[in-house]
């Protein structure tokens, strides 16, 4: 697995700032100039490709792209899957994601003064296309295999690694590289101002997502990316790979309602319940719970809604690590089935930081308010999505 | 423009924004077996020619410029006046 995000760049920093409860959350103030209410974002920096790609490759990537290939790199080489393995094996890549928002914008920009296609350039189609991350990945790293972006909203990489789960389950892929990336760019929070799900703390940038928090007033915009390999058992075995985790269980849903933006606690509970069933498993044998509690106040009451139905009287440990990252969007899903992987093979559980007065919807669900020593042997991940897409996988230790 | 600086133009163009190595460019040298120029590549320097040389170059007569050369000489033929 790999990871670039607001609070690492690697897995071992990212590890010790999980521990540590540590926000990546800043506040630029150039997001309020160009017009956005919240100028609250996730600090993910920008890598230097310069010294480990070609031209021809950089060209046609942005910003959520470069973060992917990061994310990839890592996660390849920890896997020892080399350049001329990928010759040999059917690999194949599934990222949930989008189109380079700021790369679309700056087409439709020249296309506006100078109408003419040709002022566009060459590397316009490969970053406004909604498989924007993949196209480059898979070209990049030379996958031969299945290669095709997610697009689910806020759950698009959660659904990435349970299809890539599919195409292993049924037998047409060995090893499929799956994760998510979201750009930070302000221009892809736009639509997400307007309609008032961010934040307004401007004041208190690393105060400001607190799932589950009585203040909770919205969520915080964040990018990233996060990849993990996916394998089949006994291939993984045969090469000698070190396994991390085994998905034992993915469950979706979709709310089926006419209400575009709500949340919905009774599809929340299926996707997860569905989950449970795929796994074969029951709610006392999950540890922790990496929730979607985005810190909106609706959105996190729903889900507490449908944790507490689902386990009842079982009290699985609760953490939201988007209190310290704020909201990965299209990545969320990825990067925070690696912070669940951290925790789970470094045994501790981070807190949900931020929390100082709960919010009644979340009695009885087991939060930690600081980091908690403990076994981890399964945990779920959970994300929802616009449009009432739900998202739930269960990975448990071998 | 004088001939030789066009040729320094179109190295130049090579050099910094195509990022090939300066011992690679010779006149003789062919743009997508020897500098390893792609058909992106070649989007690239038909916008190049058009934002900076004032005329706009014809996807046709992409194809008949196989070597430096050839760039060299086509802009020289193609030049506003």
């Amino acid at each position: 697995m790999g990871i670039w995000s607001c609070i690492g760049q690697d897995l071992q920093t990212v590890t010790e700032n999980l521990k540590q409860g540590r926000s990546g959350i800043i506040f630029d103030p150039e997001r309020v100039k160009y017009g956005l209410h919240c100028g609250l974002i996730g600090n993910v920096p920008r890598p230097n490709l310069k010294p480990l790609l070609e031209r021809r490759f950089r060209v046609n990537m942005q910003e959520l792209s470069e973060y992917a290939y990061m994310a990839s790199k890592e996660a390849l080489e920890m896997a020892k899957i080399s350049s001329d393995y990928r010759k040999q094996k059917d690999i194949g890549i599934i990222f949930g994601s989008g189109c380079s928002s700021v790369g679309f914008d700056a087409m439709c920009d020249v296309m506006r003064n100078e109408k003419d296609s040709l002022m566009v350039g060459p590397s316009a189609i490969f970053q406004g296309d909604a498989s924007h991350v993949t196209m480059n990945l898979a070209t990049i790293f030379g996958l031969r295999g299945i290669n095709m972006s997610v697009g689910a909203a806020c759950a698009s990489s959660n659904h990435a690694i349970g299809i890539g789960t599919m195409f292993i389950r049924s037998g047409m892929q060995e090893m499929v590289l799956v994760g998510g990336a979201m750009e930070t760019s302000p221009i892809n929070a736009v639509g997400e101002d307007a309609i008032e799900a961010l934040s307004l703390n401007n004041d208190k940038p690393q105060q400001a997502c607190r799932p589950f928090d009585k203040k909770r007033d919205g969520l915080i915009p964040s990018g990233g990316a996060a990849a993990l390999i996916l394998e089949e058992y006994e291939h993984a075995i045969a090469r000698g790979a070190t396994i991390y985790g085994e998905i034992a269980g993915y469950g979706f849903s979709s709310n089926g309602t006419e209400t575009i933006a709500a949340p919905d606690s009774e599809s929340e509970y299926r996707a997860m319940a569905n989950a449970l069933r795929d796994a074969h498993m029951k709610p006392e044998q999950i540890d922790l719970i990496n929730p979607h509690a985005a810190s909106t106040q609706i959105g996190d009451r729903e889900e507490a809604i449908a944790i507490k139905k689902l386990f009842g009287v079982h009290h699985p440990w609760v953490t939201s690590t988007k209190s310290m990252t704020g909201h990965e969007g299209w990545a969320a899903g990825a990067c925070e089935t690696v912070y669940s992987l951290l925790m789970m093979q470094h045994g501790f559980v981070a807190p949900t930081i931020n929390l100082e007065h709960m919010d009644e919807c979340a009695e009885g669900l087991r939060l930690p308010r600081k980091t908690e020593q403990t076994t981890i042997n399964a945990f779920l991940n959970h994300s929802t999505g616009l449009g009432g897409t739900s998202s739930a996988l269960i990975i448990k230790k071998i | 423009m004088t001939r030789e600086e066009i040729e320094q133009r179109v190295n130049r163009f090579f050099i910094e924004t195509l990022e090939f190595e300066e011992s690679v460019i010779m006149p003789d040298a062919y743009l997508k077996e020897d500098l390893g120029m792609t058909s992106v590549d070649v989007v690239e320097m038909r916008l190049h020619i058009y934002k900076h040389l004032g005329f706009q170059p014809q996807k046709k007569d992409m194809m008949n410029i196989r070597t430096v050369r050839d760039v060299y000489d086509y802009i020289e033929q193609h030049l506003p006046k």
